[in-house]
Parts: C-alpha cells; structure tokens; sequence
C-alpha cells in the first residue's frame, strides 16, 4: 500500500517471529518433559499486518484418557503384584524354604526318624526341634502378614493423604485453567500442569473426567464418586496402626462413597489404593486363615488320645491358647497360626521331655500309650506319622478346597499364592506394555519432536531476515527520496 | 488579459502550495501520532469566463480535505486498556468540561479514579451495566458515562439452576437396607455424586445427591447438604434431606419418563432448580455425563477484559466476568468532514451529518480491538513526493510572477 | 499402529530406553538360570504347579529319609539274622550232645559242660546289641533281654529253683533228688517247666524283653515289625532246655531222672530249632521286604528328580543361547542409542 504499512508490516513480522522463537525455544526445552504439550503459535491474519492470535496446546483428549487407564490399571497391577512378591518372600521365604509346607516336611522326616530309632533321645529332640521349626514358620508367617497388612494400611494412609494434597493442587491448576480461559489467556501452562496432577491421581485411583464450560474439569471415580467438582472433596481414611488376624481393615471413603478393593490376580484393581486394599482385605486375610487352617491340622494331627477312649483328644506336641482341647474341625480359627505353640510339657529347652512324644502323656496319665516306658516303642509315633498323612477336613473359606492331607494343604497354599502371583506378574507386563504403549501414542500426538522445532526454527530464522531486509530496503527507497528532497 | 491579473494568479498559486506545504509539514510532523489523520489539500480553479479572444487569468483556491475515514495500520501493544477501531467508526471521549468528541486515538490508561484517558487526556465514554444490558441512543450521547474500573467491591450470585446428567444402571440392583430418603444410619443407595453450589452470601455447599433404585426402572434421587453429614459414614445426616423426588425411565429406551426436574431448597440460599431431564437408565456403569449448577463465589476484580464488541468486562479472582460497561462506536455520515480539533478528536460539523451511535460489529462500524493502536494514516513517502511536487509548483508559480514581474519591467521602461 | 506420522523426540528415546531396562532385567535372570540350572523365580514360572514342585522336593526328602532308616532297619534284621545262625549252631551242638546222652554215650560232666556253654552262649546271643539296642529285647531295646542263668543271683535260677522245691519238696541239691523217678522228672518237666516258660514265668523271670517287636514304617504307607523278640517260643524252648539240662545235671539225679531230663530235653531243643528256623525265614520275609520297600522307595525319589526337573530345570543350553541373545541385543541397542543420538537436526545446523 505504502512505504510506512509496509515499515509496519515488517515491524509486526519481526514481534511475531520473536514470538513464535519463543514458543519453539519453550518446546525444545521441554522435550523431554513428559507432561508437556507441544505449543504452536498459531498467526491469524487481520488486516492490515498479522500478530500472533493464540498459543494452541496439542492435545488428545482420547489418548490422554486411555493413558490415565492404563496407567490406573497398571499402577494398581504392579502394587498388587509388589505386596504379592513380599508376602510371598516374607512367609514363604528364598524358595519356599521356610514355607509351612517345606518346614511340616521336615517335621515328619525328623518324626519318622525318632520313629525308627525312638530310643534315641537326641532323635526326639530333633523332632521337637523340627517341630518347633513348624510352629516359628506359621507363627512368623502370620506375624508377617499381619505386619503386611499393617504397612499396607499405613501405605493407604498415607496415599490418601498425597491424593488430597494432589486434590488441593488440582483445584489451583483447575482455577487458573478456568480463569485464564474466560480471560482468554495463553492456559498451557496451567493445563500442563493439571495433566501431570491428573497422572498422579490417577496412579492413586483410576479416574474418570468431565470437561464443563470454560475449560472447567470435574473429576470422578471409576465408581463415579466425585473428587472434584467446583472444589475437591475429601477423600477419608482410619489408619489402624496394628493388625491381629481376623480384624477388618477401614475403607477409603471418597466423598462418602468406599473405594471397593480389587479382585483376582489379573486384578480388577485400578491405582494403588484398590489394588492395597485387595492386599489388605483378601490376599493377605486368606492367607491367614491358610496358615491357620495349616496350624489347626497340625494341632489336630499331633492331638493326644486317650488309649482307652475315655478322655477326649487333647492338643499334643503343638499346643494352642484353648488347649487342651484341640480346635473345631473344618472351621478356621482366626489367628491360630500366630498362638499355635509347642507343648512346654514336650519342649525340653524349658525342661519339658521329647520322649513324650513318644510314650504320649503330656496331658496326664490317662493319655500314656507305652506304659512299660519301652524304649523302641514306636507305635504312637507311627500312628502321628500315619495322621499327618491321613485327609483332614478344612474350611473352604480359606480357598484351598475342604479336603487332602496338612502336606497337601500346605503345598496348596504356597500353588494358591504362586497362581495368584504368575497371573499378576503376567498382567503387570501386558499392562505395562499397555502403559507404555498408551504413554508413546500420547507423546507422539502431543509431545515435541526436535528435528521438527529446528526446521521450524530454521523457516522463523528465514522470515525473521526476509522482514530485516524488507526494513532495509524501505529505509534505502526514503534515503533516496530523502536525497531527492536538496 | 492584464499583467497584473497573471502576477495575482501566480500569487495565489503560490499561497496554495504554501497551504500544501504546511498540511504537509503537519502530516510529517504527526506521522507516528495514534490516530491522526492524514490532512491533505485540494485545489480548485477560479477561472474568470474570458470573452471571445480576451484570456482574463483567475487562481486557485485551497480546500482542506481530512482522510478521516482511512483507517490507519494497527499497532499491537502489551495493554489490555490501549484500543483501536477495526473498521469505520470513532470512540467517543469527554473533555474535562463535559464536552463530547469522537475520537479514534486509543492509548488509553487508568487515572486515579479508575476512569480510562487517553494521551490526549479525553476521557472514555460507555454505557453502564448497572441498570441493565444497555441499548444506544442511536442519535446522541444521551446515557453515556465515563467509563471507571475503580470498583474493589466483591460480587456473589445465588445458585439458581443446575444441570445434572448421568446413567443409572439398568442392572443395579435395589439395595435390601433403608432408602437415603429415610436417612437411617444404615440407608444404603445405588450411586452417590456431589456439585457446589453457592448460597446467597456465595459460601460454597456441597450437596450430596444419592440416587437409589426402588423398583424395576424407579430410582429415587435424595439431596442432602454435606455439611450435615455424620463423619465415615454419611447418614444420618443432622436434620433430614432438603428434598427427595423419585424419577421413573421408560423401558423400552431408558429414557426419563417422571421426575426430571428437582426444586431443592439451598441452605441459606435460594431454590435451585435441577434439571435432570437428560437422565438415561441404561446398561453400564453409573456415569455422570454432565454437572453445571450456576452462581460464583464472591471475589475481587482481578482485570478488567475489552471484547470485540466493545463490552468491558471486569474479570474476578475466581476467573468469572461481569460485563461493566458497553463501550459504543460513533460515526457520522460524512467522516471526511468532520470538524478537526486538538488532540485527535473531532467534532460534528455542519456538513458532516447525522451522528449515528451504535455497538462495534453492527452494519457500517468497526470492531474494537484491544491490544492495540492505530497508526497515523500518513504515508512519509506520499508526503516526501508531494512536499517536492508543491516545491516545483511553488517555483513555477514563483517564475510565472517573475516572468510577470520582468514583463512589468519592460512595460515600465517603455516610457522614457 | 501409530495414529499420526508425528514422533515425538521423547517417545524415540523413551522406546529404546524401555526395551533395554526390559532386556536388562530378562539377562539377569537368564544369567541366574544358567548358572543354578534352575528357573530364576519358580513362583514365576510354575504358578501354580509351585505346590507341586514343593511337595515333589518334601517328598523326595521324606522318602530319603525312609530310605536311609530302612539301611538301619536292614541292617539290625542283618545283625538279627547271624545271632539267629548262632543260636542254631550252639542249639545244634547240643542237641548232639543230648542224643549222645540219652543213648548213653556221653558222660554226666559232659553234658552238664555243653550245656552251661550252650546257655551261656544263648544269653550272650540274646543280649547281643546294635548301636547301643538290644536286638532281643522286643521294644524294651535299653534293657538286657536275659540274665546268665548260671551267674550268682539270677531270678531265673532262683524261679527255677524255687518251682522245683515247690514241686518235690526238696532242692536239687538234697539228697533226697537222687531218688527221683524217671516218671517224676517226667511230669516236672511237662507240669512245671514248660507252663513256666510258656507262661507268665518267662517274663516275668527269665526275660526283660516285650513281646511287642519294634514297629517301623519302610515306606510312607507300609509299617511292619523289624525285629524279634528274646521272647519267641523257639528261642524260650532253647535257652530253657540248656538251662534245666545244665541246672539238674549238677545234682545228684539218678541216672533214669537224668535220662528222662535229657530226653525231654532233646525235643525242646527240637522243637526250639525248628521255632528259630521258622523264625529265621519271617525274618528272611521282613528283610526282603524292607529291601523292595527301599528299592521302591528310591524309583519313586527317581521319579520325584525328573518331575522337579521337568518342571524347574532349565536346558543349560538354551539359557546360555538365551544369555548370548541377550547380550547382542542390549549391544546393538547401544550401538543403536549412540546412532540416534547422533541423528538430530541440530547436527547439521552449523
């Protein structure tokens, strides 16, 4: 049109070159931020001149959401599967070494050899010893479960309290997104930053969201609790300090609403909350009661009788709080496994005698099956030997069937927990590949590529010197007017 | 035919490239004033009819001509408050007497008392909100105020009406214990969600809605205020629920048949009326597909927003608007002939027609823009070339009077 | 699979990156598996069939464990078996003895030597230990299952002589024994002597031993009695006959009493033997037993070895393939990391 428009003109390339440098210098910096989203300076042409409009934030609002699942659904797989690693490390031990099942079979190797010499006292010591292994493995399999439960309780705790602070700094991201949007300002920033809040919630508890007017996010629970709305809601929680078998644990209440703990081993949890609660609530609860269920068919295994059928059964080499009677069959009972204990009567490190293990008598005169005191008397021994291996009755609550031998049984508890964690650890994989994948497919769409920036950057560099020399070249057409004017 | 008459046309020729020069020298001097307008000079002959043979020279007379309705190239700024006119049209500004201009400079800023004045220390001039969405007095100033953001107070508005969408599941299954509606500590319900809404002091309440299957497609929906609420469990909460409605969904497409709507008593507000027409009873999950309650919470003014349609808006803390004022545009039928006067602004004059006065979008006006100013519509170049132009007309002019001047001369000399 | 053509410089880096955390993790439990021949994590790898694989290696130790009592076992009936061949043979040098007495040919002192060393050499027999058990001695393995008839004290002798003063109204050594009959010695023998031994007297006077053997389990299902008992009929009739043979021989018996004795003698000893020999074949029976037992016992452990390593094993072959994989892949990603970093814009931007 004329000199001085096209002076302005180039002026407003050079702001807008300046701008759109910016924006590519801020993507570059941040290409490796995964809570980032590529910006691009978007020019709308007015006339006359041009000027940057809007920063436009790339997004995918459909990636971002498959991400926040899989990484919900991973989150709580890979904390189900952890706690699943550490029961089966702390009550089980290095290859089930210390396992119920590999302590009871060493038990009867150690009964069966007092069996065959049960003159030797040192035999029936071993065997009290080895008896003594059964009752550390399940006593301290359950204190180890109960000390699970515990932390996991204390873990829960103490992610509740990480959500509502990430509740807290949503809810300033939201406002700044919400304000920003109705003041029309540039929002990427804030809308950064209330993704990667929303990543972190989701590894807490699996999401679902709600976009209002102005940018204005409301957050929801895969149940459909609300967690935020306008402002967060509290998300409340009773830690219990301590554990005892057969206590039950307190929900996580999201806005009045629990939080349902997961289910199986490819788990239905998602995000560590569900998945701890399924750790606290079922895994570890059923594995008690394994172990007590174990605790009670030794204690009834190794009963005392009374030769001539008058007294009733009473607890023998391994004892328990209600002794002398021997526990209810097919019934657990809640924490057994912690108080089972070996008969003082039988103990010799307090000055109980072995061999009454192999006369019988712990519980009285009336229970003595060698009244002579034969030395190689090993009928009773044998009949132990013979009731370890006889087919107990157990409680089907406690997962593992109502039948099969205290060898088997324990055997199956370790299977139970082995099954469970195989398909855990399986999952674990095919959900973090899930992850992963979800996490590439969302950068791809919404991160920063710098070979793209730099050619971006090459092609402003390119503007930026065409406007300079437009500028000069207006400057050299009014120096020469300027000239013809003496 | 005379010597005289050819010395005066040669004059007058060369006062009106003086004029020239001089609207020249002001369009150079004001070249990067914002919003002045070009001034330019137009010449006309006075030629006195000559008789047959006879050639009576006349002159030329200047007509100064304003290139007020050209609009200028806009320059942006960082200042929300600096604003320009995208298309025809004038702001219109206010001295410090009260008297009214148009004006098209737009570099305005806040004075101490709130109210927006330019460079040229007019003030801004806009229609208040206060008493409603304003309309223009098409042919006058009438209704205008000076335009002030000094207001600090802090605003609430009282929810009203609310929207709340979701899908019950078709499959739930009626829980066996004591509806919400009952509010007995073991009140059990099908899904629970929760929404803000303000109260007439603007106090956030949180309002727990409870949705609980009766019967086959019979849901009840139960509000209670959330404050209420006993810790852990909920229920009971002190003092029963605000309102409780049942909602039935036709079977054949789960769609709502009864209960679409819910009055419910706010605490320490009014009755918000929520709408749930758009509630779906069908297979899935409970979903909320859409929670909007109005009203805000009371804040400060935060900034103050110019839209395109020249609305002024404050925005508030909480990122809310409230529109404050309606900044109008003017025009008149004839720009160009608008009355000149210090500091950008102009004036009707006789011949500039009616004044019309409207909002920026409408037919014939402009938009206003924020951000930025408009640049001068002087071109340098335009004025380099025309400043020499009238320079060789000047001396032409001056060698015509000469010429006449040596003729005289000789003429003179004729007498000895 | 990628939505766009758009890669994210982020997502390039971050592929690489996974995959060898992935890779890294899978080389060292590879390197694990090689160097134990087992599966890193048996949890991992049997799920579960991990119960099993538990049962299988408990198994496998019981089993052990029963083999190595059944050796003890066998062992102790080995032990039982040679006593027993001795029995046989100092039981048989008596009889001769005897045959010789009754048809006259051997003389009183003769007799009476044979018979003190016959019982002496039984009871030695009998008290005969292993490892600290008398293998006579029933269950009562810490007490000596018989006392030397002829040694100062003996209850048995004192039992003995106590029966025959009942019966006669005199001791043996009085005077008046030399005028005991054939008939009498007869119906001493077959009244008194033999209900005492196979009544409560044996046990009671005679012998510590239980008539219960010694229980024992020779595989997980099979319990049976391993040892025998001083208390066997064939073993009672043996040690009996020597001592009333070697007891009355001392007295002054006529010579009719003293060939009625020795005769009577002659076919306990008998039927004694025959008892042992009998007693010498069940125990050839449990031996036999004990020794299948163990053979099954140790085809089942065989057994138990190939399905832990079925399931547990890893083909050292194939893990080291898989290790040698591994390592080429983790290297070619370096190698690859290296090259795209190298590949970016900004290399070519002087």
């Amino acid at each position: 049109m004329s000199l001085t428009s096209a002076l302005s003109i180039a002026q407003t390339a050079l702001l807008n070159t300046s701008r759109q440098t910016n924006i590519v210098s801020r993507n570059i910096s941040d290409a490796q931020n995964p809570d980032y989203s590529r910006r691009q300076a978007v020019i709308a042409s007015y006339a006359p001149g041009a000027r940057v409009v809007e920063i436009q934030r790339s997004a995918n609002e459909q990636l971002f959401r498959q991400n926040l699942a899989a990484l919900s659904s991973f989150t709580g797989q890979s904390a189900l599967l952890a706690g699943l690693d550490d029961l089966a490390m702390s009550v089980n031990g290095v290859d089930n070494a210390t396992s119920p099942a590999t302590v009871i079979g060493q038990f009867q190797e150690a009964l069966h050899l007092f069996a065959t010499t049960p003159s030797n006292r040192t035999l029936a010591e071993n065997a009290v010893d080895a008896a003594r292994q059964v009752v550390r493995a399940l006593n301290d399999g359950s204190a180890a479960i109960q000390t699970a439960r515990a932390d996991i309780d204390k873990s829960i705790s103490e992610a509740v309290t990480s959500l509502n602070s990430l509740l807290q700094d949503f809810h300033a991201a939201n406002s700044e997104v919400v304000a920003g949007t109705r003041a029309g300002r540039d929002v990427s920033e804030a809308l950064d930053k209330r993704d990667a809040v929303l990543k972190k919630i989701s590894e807490f508890i699996p999401i679902t969201t709600l976009k209002r007017a102005d940018n204005d996010m409301v957050i929801m629970t895969g149940e459909g609790a609300m967690l935020y709305e306008k402002l967060p809601r509290t998300i409340t929680f009773d830690s219990i300090p301590g554990y005892s078998p057969g206590a039950t644990g307190n929900a996580v209440y999201v806005d009045g609403v629990a939080i349902v703990g997961g289910q199986g081993g490819n788990t239905s949890a998602s995000g560590t909350i569900a998945a701890m609660m399924q750790l606290r609530d079922n895994v570890a609860p059923t594995m008690q009661s394994q172990l007590d269920e174990i605790a009670r068919a030794m204690i009834t295994a190794m009963a005392e009788t009374d030769p001539n059928g008058v007294q009733p059964p009473a607890a023998g080499l391994f004892t328990w709080s209600g002794a002398p009677a021997i526990p209810p069959a097919g019934t657990v009972v809640d924490g057994l496994a912690a108080s089972i204990s070996i008969n003082a009567a039988m103990d010799f490190s307090i000055g109980g005698d072995p061999v009454l293990l192999r006369d019988g008598g712990a519980n009285g005169a009336a229970y003595i099956w060698n009244t002579f005191s034969a030395a190689s008397y090993s009928d009773l021994l044998n009949s132990y030997n013979a009731k370890l291996d006889d087919d107990q009755s157990f409680d089907l609550a406690a997962g593992l069937g109502s039948g099969g031998t205290v060898g088997t049984y324990s055997a199956g508890a370790i299977s139970w927990l082995e099954a469970m964690r195989q398909t855990a650890a399986g999952a674990a994989e095919t959900k973090n590949a899930l992850m992963v994948h979800t996490a590439e497919a969302l950068s791809n769409a919404t991160g920063v590529n710098i070979d793209q920036e730099m050619s971006i950057l090459l092609d402003l560099e390119n503007a930026y010197e065409a406007s300079v020399r437009l500028i000069r070249a207006v400057d050299d057409m009014l120096a020469a007017l300027f000239a013809a004017v003496r | 035919m005379s010597l005289y008459g050819m010395m005066r046309t040669g004059v007058s020729g060369m006062n009106a490239q003086a004029n020239r020069l001089s609207t020249t020298a002001d369009n150079i001097a004001n070249s990067s004033t914002t919003g002045y307008k070009r001034a330019s000079v137009e010449f006309s002959s006075l030629i006195i009819p000559s008789v047959t043979g006879n050639y009576t020279s006349g002159g030329v007379t200047t007509a100064i001509r304003y290139s007020n309705s050209q609009q200028g190239d806009l320059r942006y700024t960082n200042s929300a408050s600096d604003l320009a006119i995208n298309g025809d049209g004038f702001f219109v500004v206010q001295d410090a007497s009260g008297t009214p201009f148009l004006t098209r400079a737009g570099s305005f800023v806040p004075d101490g008392e709130g109210r927006l004045v330019n460079a040229a220390g007019f003030y801004l001039m806009g229609y208040n909100f206060a008493n409603g969405t304003p309309s223009p007095v098409t042919n006058g100033f009438g209704g205008l105020e000076m335009v002030s953001v000094s207001q600090t107070e802090l605003t609430a508005l009282p929810s009203e009406n609310g929207v709340f969408t979701a899908n019950l599941p078709v499959d739930a299954v009626a829980p066996a214990g004591p509806l919400p509606s009952t509010n007995s500590p073991t009140a059990e319900y099908t899904a629970k969600s929760s929404m803000v809404v303000y109260d007439d002091v603007g106090r956030e309440v949180i309002l727990d809605i409870y949705y609980t299957k009766t019967a086959a497609n019979t849901w009840e929906v139960a509000v209670f205020n959330q404050a209420d609420a006993t810790p852990g469990t909920s229920f009971p909460y002190t003092g029963g629920d605000l309102i409780s409605g049942s909602m039935t969904f036709d079977p054949s497409n789960g769609q709502l048949l009864t209960g679409g709507s819910l009055a419910i008593p706010v605490p320490g507000g009014q009755t918000l009326t929520l709408d749930l027409s758009n509630m779906t009873e069908l297979g899935g999950n409970y979903k909320v597909l859409d929670a909007y309650v109005d009203g805000e919470a009371p804040s400060g003014i935060d900034s103050v927003v110019i839209g395109e349609d020249g609305t002024m808006y404050a925005q508030y803390e909480n990122g809310t608007f409230k529109p404050l004022y309606r900044i109008p545009i003017a025009t008149v039928q004839s720009p160009d002939q608008l009355r000149v006067l210090p500091g950008n602004v102009f004036s009707q004059s006789d011949q500039s027609g009616d004044l019309r006065v409207g909002f920026a979008g409408e037919s014939g006006l402009g938009s206003v823009v924020s951000g930025a100013l408009e640049n001068s519509n002087v071109d340098i170049a335009e004025e380099l070339t025309n400043m020499i132009e009238s320079q060789r007309s000047y001396t032409a002019n001056s060698k015509v009077f000469q010429t006449g001047a040596d003729l005289m001369d000789i003429l003179v000399n004729l007498k000895r | 699979m990628k939505t766009s053509p758009f890669v994210s410089t982020s997502s390039v880096t971050q592929a690489v990156r996974h995959s060898l955390l992935r890779m890294q993790t899978n080389l060292i439990s590879s390197q694990k598996e090689l160097s134990t021949g087992r599966v890193a994590d048996m949890g991992l790898a049997l799920g579960s069939k991990t119960g099993e694989a538990v049962s299988f290696k408990r198994d496998m130790d019981r089993l052990s464990g029963i083999i190595d009592s059944n050796t003890l076992v066998s062992a102790r009936l080995k032990s039982t078996q040679e006593a027993m061949n001795q029995m046989t043979t100092v039981a048989q040098t008596f009889l001769q003895t005897l045959t010789a007495s009754v048809s006259g040919d051997a003389s009183q002192s003769i007799v009476l030597t044979d018979a003190r060393g016959t019982v002496e050499a039984l009871t030695s027999v009998l008290n005969t230990t292993l490892n600290g058990e008398y293998l006579f001695a029933g269950i009562n393995t810490d007490v000596k299952p018989v006392d030397n008839f002829n040694a100062p004290g003996s209850t048995a002798k004192a039992a003995f002589d106590a029966a025959f003063l009942g019966h006669f109204g005199f001791a043996q050594t009085a005077p008046a024994a030399a005028n005991i009959t054939g008939a009498q010695m007869d119906n001493f023998i077959d009244a008194v002597v033999v209900p005492q031994i196979l009544g409560t007297g044996w046990e009671t006077d005679w012998s510590s031993a239980s008539d219960q053997g010694i229980q024992t389990r020779i595989a997980l299902n099979e319990t049976t009695e391993t040892s025998v008992s001083a208390n066997e009929i064939g073993i009672k009739k043996l040690v009996v006959a020597a001592a009333v043979v070697a007891d009355l021989f001392s007295a002054e018996l006529s010579q009719e009493a003293r060939n009625a004795l020795s005769s009577k003698a002659l076919s306990m000893v008998g039927e004694g033997l025959s008892a042992l020999a009998d007693l010498q074949s069940r125990t050839g029976v449990v031996e036999n037993r004990v020794k299948r037992a163990s053979e099954r016992l140790e085809m089942q452990v065989d057994l138990f070895e190939r399905n832990i390593l079925d399931m547990e094993g890893v083909d050292p072959y194939e893990a080291k393939t898989r290790v040698d994989t591994l390592l080429t892949q983790i290297e070619m990603s370096y190698a690859l990391t290296a090259r795209i970093q190298q590949l970016s814009l900004v290399k070519f931007l002087a």
